[in-house]
């Protein structure tokens, strides 16, 4: 793994661990319900690193061909997500909305970030 | 105040930005976003918070141009918790309670925005999905085949099975090709 990648794993791993925490915080808060819609986002961190661990097992250290794959599942994987969202706000289901924006702000993030990591690595040499 | 509306109440007050919203509610009505500033939470949170607490009948909301006001309701927080203590609960209303809260839960499992996400296997819960789609039909009238299976399909693609099971479960009866609604 070059190391761009290896920072962005550790980006994630790094993530998961931030939002797990304030979960934590808002338990002890007695705010259990937000909790659980930060718990869903720091999930979202889990899921896109093995997301992005797949890619790079797949690419056999090709980093174009592991950012190809990385940027194709990182896409279709929230569309789901976003379909629900739509349905949701069609019947002002305020529970899933909530849920299913929280998901899509941490995918947006990971994006984000994932750009800003590509372009500081360069081609990973 | 029925036991079960008390219990959804205070599992709806143990929550510290719920009960911050019903503070700055205490003061004056407001809407979302200005809840959300005040509180320093996305509208989207407060929203939530909102409908569970609209849910359990603490607050209440009227439209008010573009916006939706939200209100504290003065009437249940001024209802004593001995009052609540002292409501008395006769068993066949109790049991009343235990089947509405069971269909209630079947109902939320199984549908989705109105649609049936798939058909339970156990019979008792099949039957409350059935018992509700069946609602949809009127009682006293006679429907074609392709009607019920239109109105059916409303709920579910597979419009066959449900019919059948409907049948079976005397909620449907069929005479000379024609459907009639059993009164339940």
């Amino acid at each position: 793994m070059c190391e761009m990648m290896e920072k962005f794993d550790a980006y994630l791993t790094e993530r998961n661990r931030e939002v797990s925490e304030e979960a934590q915080k808002l338990i002890q808060e007695e705010r259990a319900d937000e909790a659980r819609f930060l718990k869903a986002k720091a999930n979202i961190f889990d899921v896109f690193k093995s997301l992005f661990r797949v890619s790079c097992q797949q690419a056999e250290g090709d980093t174009g061909k592991c950012d190809t794959l990385f940027l194709d599942k990182a896409k279709s994987v929230p569309m789901s997500w976003q379909k629900a969202l739509t349905l949701a706000k069609e019947h002002g289901d305020t529970e899933r909305i909530l849920m299913e924006e929280t998901k899509l702000s941490a995918v947006e993030e990971i994006l984000e970030r994932y750009e800003v990591f590509k372009a500081e690595g360069g081609d990973g040499e | 105040m029925t036991e079960q509306e008390a219990i959804k109440l205070f599992k709806c007050l143990a929550d510290k930005s719920r009960i911050q919203i019903l503070k700055s509610l205490i003061q004056e009505d407001m809407f979302v976003e200005r809840l959300a500033e005040r509180l320093n939470l996305t509208a989207p949170t407060i929203s939530f918070h909102l409908k569970k607490l609209e849910d359990a009948g603490a607050v209440t909301s009227r439209k008010e141009q573009y916006y939706t006001m939200y209100s504290i309701n003065q009437q249940i927080f001024n209802t004593s918790m001995l009052d609540i203590l002292k409501e008395e609960s006769s068993e066949s209303s109790l049991q009343e309670e235990r089947d509405e809260l069971y269909r209630r839960k079947v109902l939320d499992s199984f549908f989705e925005y109105g649609k049936l996400k798939t058909i339970p296997s156990q019979r008792k819960k099949e039957r409350v999905i059935l018992e509700e789609i069946v609602k949809a039909f009127e009682v006293g009238r006679e429907y074609t085949e392709r009607e019920v299976n239109i109105i059916i399909a409303d709920y579910f693609d597979d419009f066959c099975t449900l019919r059948r099971d409907m049948i079976s479960e005397g909620l449907l009866e069929r005479k000379d090709m024609k459907y009639k609604r059993i009164p339940g």
